[in-house]
């Protein structure tokens, strides 16, 4: 479904990604980890457009994204949740929803609203709240829930865990493997906390200062001496 | 010799000084200065009068523009009003030196010039702390704003009080006659030239060392991060004050030496206009560069005439004189947009090109133009709906 | 000197000095004929304060220019109407026009900017300001300035309409009509429609709105229309007022910017409530001479400037506008 070819990008000066391959088959949970700065948010930002990469490629269901705008890869069928949730700070939880949607032409918009709020009812509750009187798990649901109202075939999540406590991480990684079954929507998630995104992905890539160093599956990853010394810590 | 090419060999010998790698490299700034500064001394003897006076001006801009440097480059607060600081210093030089005894309820003989210009300036500090105080509590627009209400303030209350200040017909002094080994040698204008040249050689010292010491560093951190500051330990609050008094002190005595260049003040002499056209000067110039505000001092001076001189030479001499300030306007467009960090700035990028990125922009061309052309695709794609344009905002 | 002289008299005989006309507990219908009056003036502050809010709410810009802009395409309509147009179909053209200019100038020198040095902005907006100003001396003051402008058909600027408690000119009638009219315009379509949303969206968080699929940089352009067309609304109400002149839009800018820093600069109710309260403060005092008493009528300015940063001082961000969170 994604097909990332030896892709290179850097802020300025500052070479962030070089030559990245990875790939992502449907219906496949895909983790992308590594420590802080390694690039993984920059990956996920070339595939969503964001970023412009200086080399390489990225095709998604086929067709080339990477030298189109952000806003037009949405309508396309890849929804990004960004780090840090970039929620609409003072718009409320339905509007922020709604802008997820935006892209849409169909008219099942609002019924999808329910459908999300189904997988978190806390939102429900506070769904005529801002976004910022949230709380940090609250907004990453409602930051997940968000980039699901675009009926994505693929979504990136970026650090969902970010900032989190480990109850609510919990709760919002069932929810995810919740959403990929049902939903059947493929997901690349980048992810600090490797074992519970693990504990989740059924493939897994491993970068380290810009450069894919390993992948393999997440069965053999956890396996994995270096995997194991340096993230897992035994 | 032309105005022109006196400037063109000033900056010419400057630059030339500056990368000659005849000279050691930790005196090549200074050697630099010498020359451009010799250079400017010599002008005044050739470039006839009007240039001169107009030279006049540019230095005197040039401390005011140091001071608003100082306090919007360095330290990040938005002074739009200004102009009511170098008002006020040259308001008090003329009472000061004023031998009819403006001050009424205080039997006073005139002052010398150099001591009321001093005074000036300590006064203008004074006023300029009263301001920097309500000013912590603003930011932004909002200072911005508040800023300019003080300019637009001053002149009515001045023209109000005319027992003090000669209300709006303001107040008439001689201007200060050059001393007397120099009174034969200088014609007035070039006297003044030379005073006001004095000033800012001594005005832009001075700044050179508060920017290089604990204050000059306190200033941009405070400018780059107050919350940062305040947890390094800084008086934010005092070092921004201190900006502000500073940076009013620059004006006054700015003021000063307007008034005794010019030998007239009046509540509408400095105006609304030129006092936001410091901010634009030292914006134009480069912020956060003392040199910058000079240049930006040159600008402010000289740009009406040269666009009038390029508005004439495209639309002809009646038009021409009419459609000046829209060249004018257009130019301070094109500048901040080519050069976002000012004329200084892009000289600092330009002194700092190797050969190896000169290559690399060559190489780089015909890629930059693919791109230059896509963004502007929007010019000539006039299909509805789709998203314009297909490089990033 | 005069402040001990005004004090002097003004201890003598209270209210004959006070006030310059009947108190408003005697002659009421004075007193709410001005107070109306000032809100129609304070209405026009308001919508071109509601222009350079627009603005700044979408891209932190203080557009400067925003009266040259306003005067430029009223001209426009000057033009059109002394070529005999309809004058409603002038005004909708010249809401177009300054649709598209405002569009254009964000397009073309505002975008080059936006991401860098946050005063550099400022400097194009100061700039478009002078170019405006200079090619509407071009274009229109070859002839006879200042002109007439019509005020709509619907109101006379010269008839007086009876309210009941207070009396106003048809043509005040009309601009208190008009600008509720656009603030309704402007709620609904921020509050109620998808591009409404994505345009406050926009504003917040433009990265954000870009993963929506919003197009950030039609929005951009669409803020900066919706501010001109704003702006040309209040140009075309206040120039039969004020005529058309080089320096008509100087004054009314002046207490925009005030208006709209009054009432909070990323608040659009709040830049027609300041303009609103400058507008009748203006003139209630101007009609009873109360307030700068002690310093004469000169000083009205500085005072009211002097009023305008006490207010800020309380509450630095304006009445409305959203206090800064400092976020570390």
């Amino acid at each position: 479904m994604l097909k990332v070819s030896e892709v290179s990008a850097s802020y300025g000066p500052i070479q962030a990604l070089r030559e990245v391959s990875l790939e992502v088959g449907e219906g496949q949970i895909v983790a992308l980890l590594g420590a802080n700065g390694a690039g993984k948010s920059s990956t996920l930002r070339v595939i969503s457009g964001l970023l412009r990469p200086s080399a390489g490629s990225v095709e998604f269901m086929g067709r080339p994204i990477h030298r189109r705008p952000a806003e037009s890869i949405v309508g396309m069928g890849l929804s990004h949740v960004p780090e840090g949730r970039e929620l609409f700070s003072e718009l409320t939880v339905l509007e922020n929803l709604q802008l997820g949607g935006f892209s849409r032409r169909d008219s099942a918009v609002k019924g999808d609203i329910e459908r999300v709020l189904a997988y978190f009812p806390i939102l429900a509750e506070r769904r005529k709240q801002p976004a910022n009187s949230l709380s940090g798990g609250e907004q990453q649901m409602l930051a997940i829930g968000r980039g699901l109202m675009a009926r994505p075939r693929l979504l990136l999540l970026d650090e969902p865990s970010l900032g989190l406590a480990p109850l609510v991480v919990r709760e919002i990684f069932g929810i995810i493997q919740t959403i990929s079954r049902e939903e059947k929507t493929t997901i690349l998630l980048v992810e600090q906390n490797v074992g519970l995104a693990l504990s989740i992905a059924q493939y897994g890539y491993v970068l380290e200062t810009g450069s894919i160093v390993l992948e393999a599956t997440a069965e053999e990853l956890k396996r994995d001496e270096t995997v194991r010394r340096s993230y897992l810590g035994y | 010799m032309g105005f022109w090419w006196a400037i063109a060999i000033a900056v010419a010998a400057a630059a030339t000084v500056r990368f000659a790698p005849v000279i050691p490299r930790r005196w090549r700034v200074l050697a630099s200065l010498a020359v451009l500064l010799l250079v400017v001394c010599w002008m005044p003897f050739t470039v006839g009068t009007f240039k001169t006076s107009q030279m006049t001006t540019v230095a005197t801009w040039g401390i005011v523009a140091i001071g608003l440097n100082l306090l919007t480059g360095y330290n990040g607060q938005i002074s739009l009003g200004h102009g009511a600081f170098v008002t006020i210093g040259a308001y008090a030089v003329a009472i000061l030196t004023d031998s009819k005894e403006h001050l009424g309820f205080v039997d006073a003989s005139a002052w010398p010039f150099w001591a009321a210009i001093v005074a000036g300036g300590f006064i203008a500090a004074a006023f300029g702390f009263a301001v920097g105080v309500p000013a912590l509590r603003l930011s932004g627009p909002y200072l911005a704003v508040a800023s300019l209400g003080l300019v637009i303030a001053l002149p009515p209350v001045l023209a109000k009080y005319d027992g003090l200040t000669g209300g709006r017909l303001g107040i008439r002094e001689p201007q200060p006659p050059p001393p007397g080994f120099l009174a034969d040698l200088l014609n007035r204008d070039q006297w003044f030239f030379f005073l006001a040249l004095t000033t800012l050689v001594l005005m832009a010292l001075l700044a050179w060392l508060i920017v290089r010491s604990r204050w000059g560093r306190a200033f941009i951190a405070v400018r780059d991060s107050e919350v940062a500051a305040m947890a390094a330990g800084i008086p934010v609050a005092q070092y921004k004050v201190m900006a502000y008094t500073i940076s009013a002190f620059y004006g006054g005595i700015a003021g000063g030496i307007f008034m005794s260049t010019i030998g007239l003040i009046t509540p509408e002499s400095i105006g609304i206009i030129l006092s936001i056209n410091y901010f634009t000067a030292i914006v134009i110039g480069g912020l956060g560069s003392i040199m910058g505000s000079i240049i930006g001092g040159f600008v402010l001076v000289f740009l009406p005439d040269l666009s009038t001189d390029l508005a004439t030479g495209i639309f002809g001499d009646r038009q021409g004189k009419q459609l000046w300030p829209t060249i004018y306007g257009a130019v301070l467009i094109g500048v901040i947009i080519l050069m976002p960090h000012g004329i200084a700035g892009a000289v600092h990028r330009l002194s700092r090109l190797r050969p190896a990125h000169v290559a690399e922009a060559i190489h780089g061309l015909p890629k930059a133009l693919r791109q230059t052309a896509e963004r502007f695709s929007w010019a000539w794609d006039i299909r509805p709906g789709r998203g314009k344009g297909t490089g990033e905002p | 000197m005069d402040v001990l002289a005004s004090l002097a008299t003004a201890l003598s005989s209270p209210a004959a000095t006070f006030l310059a006309a009947d108190p408003p507990w005697e002659n009421p219908d004075l007193f709410f004929s001005q107070v109306v009056a000032g809100m129609a003036t304070g209405s026009i502050y308001g919508l071109i304060a509601l222009g350079i809010v627009l603005i700044y709410r979408s891209t932190d810009v203080i557009n400067f220019a925003q009266g040259e802009m306003a005067l430029f395409v009223t001209f426009v309509g000057w033009s059109m109407i002394q070529a005999d147009v309809n004058y409603w179909i002038v005004f909708f053209l010249v809401l177009a026009l300054a649709g598209a200019i405002g569009a254009l100038v964000e397009r073309t020198v505002i975008r080059p900017v936006e991401g860098g040095p946050v005063l550099n902005p400022v400097i194009v907006t100061l700039g478009l300001f002078v170019v405006f100003n200079s090619l509407t001396a071009f274009i229109w003051a070859q002839g006879q300035l200042p002109k007439g402008y019509p005020a709509t058909p619907l109101g006379s600027h010269l008839k007086a309409v009876d309210l009941g408690f207070a009396r106003i000119t048809e043509h005040q009638l009309m601009v208190l009509v008009i600008a509720v009219i656009v603030m309704l315009a402007l709620y609904l379509l921020f509050n109620h429609t998808k591009l409404g949303l994505a345009m406050r969206a926009t504003a917040q968080n433009p990265q954000a709105a870009r993963l929506m699929g919003i197009n950030v940089g039609q929005m951009l352009m669409l803020g900066w229309a919706l501010s001109a067309m704003v702006g040309a609304v209040g140009g075309i109400l206040v120039a039969p007022i004020l005529f058309l002149d080089l320096v008509t839009m100087l004054r009314v800018i002046l207490f925009a910017f005030a208006a709209a820093v009054l009432g909070g600069l990323d608040s659009p109710p709040g830049a027609m409530v300041g303009g609103i309260i400058i507008g009748i403060v203006q003139n209630v005092a101007s009609t009873y001479s109360f307030g700068p008493v002690f310093f004469g009528p000169e000083l009205s300015l500085p005072v009211a400037l002097l009023v305008l940063v006490a207010i800020l001082l309380v509450r630095p961000t304006g009445l409305f506008g959203r206090r800064a969170v400092r976020r570390v």
